[in-house]
């Protein structure tokens, strides 16, 4: 987080300035690619560019501080994210069986991996494994580091919503955490 | 209790289980307990790698997102939108609508309230069209229309309307109205009304001011009374004014009418007969010839009418 620094590199950015805006990104950009690819899975270049692009047309009229920057950031990721699945569900493309097979997601072997070498990657595709609605509300507030209200304004739900969505996925991760790693689940 | 995996989720009150309390800590990125399960553990550790610090692979592209930045803000220089204004304005509209969403329901009502008190207006001044006037009349109260024939002339003064209006007769649906006044001279009301029932009836009352050196009142009653009073179709009642007096006297007459379904409509216009006079004891409600004479006519299935002159 930029902090003090981030309303003069705003100004900066907002009048054109390159390095300003290059640190805007630097501290925006690796979280909201990890949200992305959470949430919208291959198309997550694509978004983030159209994002930032957005961004750079819409610096000057923003108003607000780090926060609320963070929050429309991801905002207008979520908005293509959403625009993406309307035309994916308009625009269905039907694999052949291998390549379902292929594109198949399995979260037992994401999970082994995830405990295995535990990068980032993947962590982020055991997060993925969740329900869409959880594994959004966990990466916005793990990742993006953004307090409940924040999320809930977001995704457009209750406080207590998010919060109760938020605590069943951990739940469920942690579940699925302690069965890979062998230690049986009391019931 | 399960997950969609078909893994079976800890219970409440088990070690395993995560309380609300570890699971806020966990996601505002605040390390567990050494001594905590190992799932909640391993959920730690997945959450701080989710978590950590950019990789250089993930800010390799920041060389292509200043570039990016830069052809968007040197095409769009302040004062020089990179698109035309009327048609990134209209996108912003086609997006947006032109009136923000919080504010649809207020701007609504005020043309709703706009259109209404211009109809409103409209119809109070009698301006609508015909039949809606007469909507408006019936429904509302509003004013009757106005028809083109002119009142007949009544002792050589139009009948007016107390505020000096001319008198518009009116075309005697339920109710016909005619107010006559005469201006300086008196004052003349008529009104006509109709009813199913066989009985017809005109009042005439006629006050008479007359501006001189002496005041006189007049007023004048007339009552028609049909002869046959059976419910019927159109006709007409006639109700004649005999008399009018200064002391206020009345007078009836009968209809004349075969069909007493009709009563005849009033009108008609007074004059005070002290006009410039220095006594004007008397008036006459000279041609407060009542209900009958006014060329309004009832529609059908309508009778009274009465009238008051001065």
């Amino acid at each position: 987080m930029l902090e003090r620094a981030f309303p003069g590199l705003l100004r900066a950015a907002a009048g054109g300035d390159e390095t300003a805006f290059a640190r805007l990104w630097r501290d925006n950009h690796p979280p909201l690619m990890r949200y992305l690819r959470v949430v919208a899975g291959d198309a997550a270049e694509d978004i983030g560019s159209e994002v930032w692009l957005e961004v750079a047309r819409g610096l000057r009229r923003f108003r607000g501080g780090e926060a609320e920057f963070r929050g429309w950031l991801f905002t207008l990721a979520r908005r293509r994210v959403i625009d993406l699945r309307r035309y994916r569900a308009r625009h269905p493309v039907s694999l052949t069986g291998e390549a379902a097979d292929l594109d198949r997601t399995s979260g037992d072997d994401t999970a082994a991996t995830a405990l295995e070498s535990m990068s980032t990657e993947a962590a982020l595709g055991m997060i993925a494994t969740l329900p869409p609605d959880q594994a959004e509300v966990i990466v916005l507030r793990v990742i993006a580091g953004m307090d409940t209200g924040q999320v809930a304004q977001i995704v457009g739900k209750r406080p207590g919503t998010v919060r109760v969505t938020a605590h069943r996925g951990l739940r469920m991760l942690a579940a699925r955490l302690s069965a890979q790693a062998g230690k049986g689940v009391t019931r | 209790m399960s997950s969609p995996a078909g893994i079976p989720l800890p219970r409440p009150g088990s070690p395993e289980f995560l309380d609300t309390a570890t699971a806020e800590d966990l996601l505002a990125r605040r390390r567990v307990a050494p001594g905590a399960p190992a799932g909640h553990q391993a959920l730690d550790r997945l959450l701080q790698t989710a978590a950590s610090a950019p990789s250089a692979r993930e800010l390799a592209d920041e060389a292509a997102a200043v570039a990016s930045f830069l052809l968007v803000t040197t095409r769009e220089e302040p004062g020089r939108p990179a698109v035309p204004r009327p048609w990134r304005d209209l996108v912003h509209w086609r997006r947006r609508g032109l009136v923000p969403r919080r504010r649809r329901g207020l701007v609504v009502g005020a043309i709703a309230a706009a259109v209404l008190a211009a109809a409103g207006g409209t119809a109070a001044a009698g301006a609508l069209p015909a039949p809606v006037q007469e909507f408006a009349h019936v429904v509302f109260g509003a004013p009757a229309p106005r028809h083109a024939s002119p009142l007949p002339f009544v002792n050589g003064h139009t009948p007016r309307h107390q505020d000096g209006r001319h008198q518009t007769p009116v075309p005697g649906r339920g109710n016909g109205h005619a107010h006559g006044n005469g201006k300086a001279l008196g004052n003349g009301k008529a009104h006509g009304k109709a009813k199913a029932h066989g009985n017809g009836k005109a009042h005439g009352n006629g006050n008479g001011n007359g501006n001189g050196n002496g005041h006189a009142y007049g007023k004048t009653k007339a009552h028609g009374n049909s002869a046959q009073p059976k419910p019927t179709p159109p006709g007409k009642a006639k109700g004649h004014l005999k008399k009018g007096a200064a002391s206020s006297s009345s007078a009836s007459s009968s209809s004349a009418s075969k069909k007493p379904a009709h009563a005849g409509h009033g009108a008609s216009a007074g004059h005070g007969g002290g006009g410039g006079h220095e006594q004007a004891a008397v008036t006459e409600p000279v041609a407060a010839t009542g209900p009958a004479e006014l060329p309004t006519e009832a529609a059908p299935a309508q009778v009274a009418g009465h009238a008051e002159a001065a």
